[in-house]
């Protein structure tokens, strides 16, 4: 039944088929024959206007013949399922498409020639030539032209209609994609609309084949507009939510690791996406603070048990508004509003905050646009203020053009905060500054020149020192540097190969730093200022090793991939046993000591598994 | 025997014009059933609903006792249709459809399409879209009867055939009765043609069957009265089982089913001088009855 | 070949009896004939063979034919009994539906049995020139 249907939609489609195999045969000759120029117009009009017009020309023609003479009597009669007789047509129709595709990815492959002219259109057009817009596209158009097909015998109407249908549904879903975004949603997953959008077109289409008079027209009409409504309607709901919720049902296992923190013995995970995660030691479990998507986090600001973040009102408008939270989520409450017009902030972008080291105060930086005469500037404030909301004080930073400025330290002493300066993405020249602003004074001054970024962001607890890479080009080397924010002391710590240093990290004290440096594990400590090397081989890149959030162990990766082990050292950096590790783990491992344990999770994805140091228990944790 | 199809409480409109109206069929397996209807009141509605071509609005069809519901279409292989116009898919070839339409059935016998396609001279290898109108029709015929069904339904194929057609189709439905015993439901407007052959006669008339009965019971019992009277025909002659009346001069014309004493005894109550009793002819029967 | 009038008020199965008694009575059918078999006459005159069929088993039973198992109907060789009286019988219905036309027509019995009369004269002395022309 359904083979001969198969038969008779391909027999009365012969024509369009054979038309495409006549341009893929002529692109061939073109190609053979040598001719570059023509074979790369010619190919570029076959797949992005001869491919797209196929498919709207076999599906606007789906029920055709079954209007031509009333041949729908006669089919309509037969013991078959309507539902049944539609998916057949579709099938069979589709499937027409698919081969000419089929055949076009096959003369494309076998032909080096061919392969190449599309490569170069795929690097040099990726929207218009990805696979999404040359295959799915097409689909998409056909499958809505199919379905419109069934209310209208005139073949050219349902054509245009499916175009512009086809049109008018991309300008809607691409518009509200960008309205959720704009809202401050993370949108993942778009393309989930487009396909929704045809499903209906599909399901309305079914439906009303099934419940109506074939021959009365409007009837039909009516019907299928009311489905389509509804299953639209539906679209819409279900691809909001998984467009701005999807990351909710995304398992937490699926969040980015790079940015985290230690805090009384747990740790926090700030995902660009989820928000903060946290890693409760007790439960064994990672839960999420935070199940918002319109939240923006500063990395590392958390202090002191408190969490700034900004609420994103409007992406376009760029209306954020500053908030505080408690670290378990609890306690949230708006700092500064720059959505209402009367407030200081209103159309000043906030880029960067902080919070001092008791979080009693915070720190941002606000960006706008002034007119000088012709030109427009850009003016960065420094803003600090308690956090209770009293005591707003500001200062005018100077920041060249097309730079930008973030806040990176606010030390524990004193008042002052460390900025860096750096030139923005669009700049030839790269270059960066700390500068030091001390409040009171309203003074600034620079510290160090030529940063390389975002290295910076090793802090120890305390924010009283900041260590950095210092780029240097004549001999290819990369120096460690710590700075004293208060003495403004800066040493050198060591150097490397260019590209060999990468990782360092402060000891939950402050007072040492361990870090990497070609396959060598190096300890440096500030008190006594000594450098002490401590294993020969490492991972190079990631920080492989941390200490427990008391201090008292060391925890190391085994030195070379393939021996996987985790070392555990005292204090002293004496080796007290090693723990095997009996999980794959996909690319490079990131690691972090806790109270008596460790947790290990690949930089791709994957579970994070925490091993007990006393026990030697692997567990998988969500 | 029993009841092969049954319409139960069947409704059917189009916009506001209320084709169906809680119609009521049932036809016996083995019998030949004739429905009568004017053009345009629903013999075409009712029969693409038994198959399942359109939506009824409210009601049932049972096919051997089960609910058809609507779109459930296993029914459909033991029925053989017939519609008004035989349409297929003009570009194949009548060789081309009979494979089409044999995947569709289990019991097709292609066998006895071969012998149909000799029986009426038809070459496997013409294009539907080149057969004459006679010659679509009997393509129809050997599409519907080659599957063996066990009901067979003809919606008014043979309107507009010349005479030697309509007598080569009637011969093979004929046939089909003679060897195979198939319940037959013929919707016709050509009287003369069901005539013949009906068992049972129904007629449908404002969305009901108005008559429903053996058709040898029918011509049985309907009759044509003429009635003279001495003077004026009486007012408000009101017989039961009248079906119309039509009054010139001292003349009264009655059309009466069914006949019985008791109706006689009435027509005497009003002292008509001359009564004459004539049996009917189906048109006639048809014309009473929709009047 | 029998004709039936498929619009007329006689069943059509009487018809088709009456004719074939008719046939059997002029001697064009003779005794151990074949009749026509339920289908030939089904399709040829384009009735419901169970017409045919019903027609045959009336004219079995009343003992015009008899059935040969396979091979169908045939015309009985002993009826003389009953064609006396089928053929009074048919003649009486003849008569009474001559009878009935002329009252219509308004004839008085007498000028109907004049009529009669003046008939009957007429075609004795057509059979006497040889010549029919019933």
């Amino acid at each position: 039944m359904f083979a001969k249907i198969f038969i008779k939609e391909w027999r009365e489609n012969i024509l369009i088929f054979s038309l495409a195999i006549l341009m893929m045969a002529a692109m061939v000759f073109l190609n053979l024959s040598g001719q570059e120029e023509m074979t790369l117009n010619f190919s570029g009009m076959f797949l992005l206007l001869f491919l797209p017009f196929a498919a709207l020309l076999i599906g606007s023609g789906g029920f055709y013949s079954e209007y031509k003479d009333n041949a729908w009597i006669y089919l309509f009669s037969r013991p078959i399922k309507k539902e049944l007789l539609w998916i057949s047509k579709f099938v069979s129709q589709l499937s027409i498409l698919l081969v000419i595709f089929l055949i076009f990815y096959f003369i494309r492959r076998f032909l080096p020639g061919l392969d190449k002219i599309f490569q170069d259109l795929d690097l040099n057009f990726p929207d218009a030539f990805s696979l999404s817009a040359y295959v799915v596209m097409p689909i998409i158009a056909f499958t809505i032209a199919f379905s419109l097909s069934l209310l209208y015998e005139k073949q050219f109407i349902i054509f245009f209609v499916s175009i512009l249908i086809g049109a008018g549904l991309l300008f809607i879903s691409q518009n509200y994609i960008y309205f959720l975004w704009e809202r401050g949603f993370l949108v993942k997953g778009e393309g989930i609309l487009s396909v929704f959008f045809a499903l209906s077109f599909v399901f309305a289409s079914i439906l009303t084949l099934v419940k109506s008079d074939f021959s009365q027209v409007s009837q039909k009409i009516f019907r299928f507009s009311k489905y389509l409504l509804i299953f639209l309607i539906i679209s819409f709901f279900i691809s909001t939510v998984w467009v701005t919720r999807g990351q909710i049902f995304s398992t937490s296992r699926d969040f980015s690791a790079w940015r985290s923190i230690k805090y009384q013995g747990s740790l926090y995970f700030q995902d660009y996406r989820q928000g903060i995660l946290r890693y409760d030691p007790d439960q064994e479990k990672i839960e999420r603070l935070k199940k918002e998507s319109r939240f923006s986090f500063e990395p590392f600001s958390l202090r002191a048990g408190k969490i700034p973040f900004l609420q994103i009102k409007s992406r376009r408008q760029w209306y954020h508004d500053l908030w505080i939270m408690n670290v378990d989520g609890t306690g949230a409450r708006p700092l500064v509003e720059s959505s209402k017009e009367d407030s200081l902030f209103y159309k000043k972008r906030t880029r960067s905050f902080i919070l001092s080291h008791d979080a009693n105060r915070v720190a941002f930086i606000t960006t706008h646009s002034e007119k000088e005469g012709e030109k427009s500037v850009r003016v960065h404030i420094l803003w600090w203020m308690n956090t209770d909301g009293s005591g707003l004080q500001s200062q005018v930073l100077a920041v060249p053009n097309s730079h930008e400025a973030k806040l990176i330290a606010w030390p524990s002493f004193g008042n002052s905060l460390a900025v860096l300066v750096q030139s923005g993405p669009l700049t030839r020249r790269k270059s960066s500054q700390i500068r030091l602003v001390d409040l009171d004074e309203g003074t600034s001054q620079v510290l160090e020149e030529n940063v390389l970024v975002p290295y910076v962001w090793r802090l120890p607890p305390s924010q009283d020192y900041l260590t950095f890479k210092i780029r240097n080009y004549d001999e290819d080397k990369d120096n460690l540097v710590l700075l004293n924010l208060k003495t403004f002391e800066s040493s050198e710590l060591f150097s490397a190969d260019f590209l060999k240093l990468w990782a360092w990290k402060w000891s939950p004290d402050g007072r040492k730093i361990a870090f990497s440096r070609e396959r060598e594990l190096w300890i440096y400590d500030l008190e006594e200022k000594k450098l002490e090397k401590i294993s020969q081989r490492n991972y190079e890149y990631e920080p492989g090793f941390d200490w427990t959030t008391d201090g008292q162990k060391f925890i190391l990766l085994a030195p070379i991939v393939g021996e996987n082990h985790l070392i555990v050292m005292n204090q002293d950096f004496q080796e007290e046993k090693k723990i095997m590790i009996p999980i794959q783990f996909k690319g490079a491992i990131l690691i972090w000591g806790l109270e008596n344990c460790a947790l290990l999770k690949s930089t791709g994805r994957g579970a994070t598994w925490r091993v007990n140091l006393e026990t030697e228990d692997w567990k998988k944790v969500y | 025997m029993g009841e092969i199809l049954q319409a139960n409480n069947l409704y059917k409109s189009f916009g506001r014009k209320q084709v169906l109206s809680d119609f009521n069929m049932s036809l016996e397996e083995g019998k030949v059933y004739g429905l009568l209807g004017k053009n345009g009141e629903g013999k075409t509605t009712l029969i693409r609903i038994i198959m399942g071509i359109i939506p009824g609005d409210k009601g049932k069809i049972l096919y051997k006792g089960n609910d058809i519901k609507f779109n459930h279409p296993f029914y459909k292989k033991e029925v053989g249709y017939i519609p008004e116009e035989s349409i297929f898919f003009g570009w194949m070839t009548i060789n081309e459809l009979m494979i089409f339409n044999s995947s569709f059935y289990p019991k097709w016998n292609a066998h006895k399409a071969k012998e149909f396609l000799d029986r009426f001279d038809l070459d496997g290898k013409f294009r539907i879209k080149n057969l004459s109108r006679g010659m679509k029709l009997k393509l129809g015929l050997i599409v519907a009867l080659v599957a063996e069904p066990e009901l067979l339904i003809l919606d008014d194929p043979t309107s507009g055939m010349d005479v030697p057609t309509r007598h080569d189709f009637l011969k093979g439905i004929i046939r089909e009765i003679l060897d195979e015993g198939t319940t037959i439901l013929f919707s016709s407007h050509l009287v003369h043609e069901l005539e013949g052959i009906i068992d049972h006669l129904g007629i449908l008339h404002n969305g009901k069957l108005i008559l429903e009965e053996n058709f040898e019971l029918v011509k049985n019992n309907a009759k044509k009265i003429h009635l003279t009277f001495d003077g004026a025909v009486p007012d408000g002659i009101d017989i039961k089982g009248m079906l119309t009346k039509q009054t010139d001069g001292n003349k009264c014309d009655l059309g009466v089913y069914p006949w019985s004493e008791d109706v006689k005894k009435d027509l005497e109550a009003l002292h008509p001088t001359k009564v004459n009793v004539e049996s009917m002819t189906l048109e006639e029967i048809f014309i009473h009855f929709v009047s | 070949m029998i004709k039936v009038d498929t619009s007329s008020f006689v069943p059509i199965y009487e018809q088709i009896k009456k004719e074939f008694k008719k046939e059997i009575f002029m001697r064009d059918l003779k005794p151990n004939d074949p009749l026509p078999s339920i289908r030939y006459l089904a399709t040829e005159l384009l009735i419901n063979p169970n017409t045919v069929a019903r027609a045959y088993r009336e004219l079995e039973r009343e003992g015009f034919i008899y059935t040969r198992k396979g091979k169908g109907c045939y015309v009985s060789d002993d009826f003389t009994q009953l064609m006396i009286e089928e053929r009074r019988s048919i003649l009486t219905n003849s008569f009474d539906e001559v009878i009935q036309d002329a009252k219509k027509f308004g004839l008085k019995p007498e000028e109907i049995k004049k009529l009669f009369a003046e008939r009957l004269t007429v075609s004795q002395k057509v059979m006497e020139k040889g010549e029919y022309n019933g």
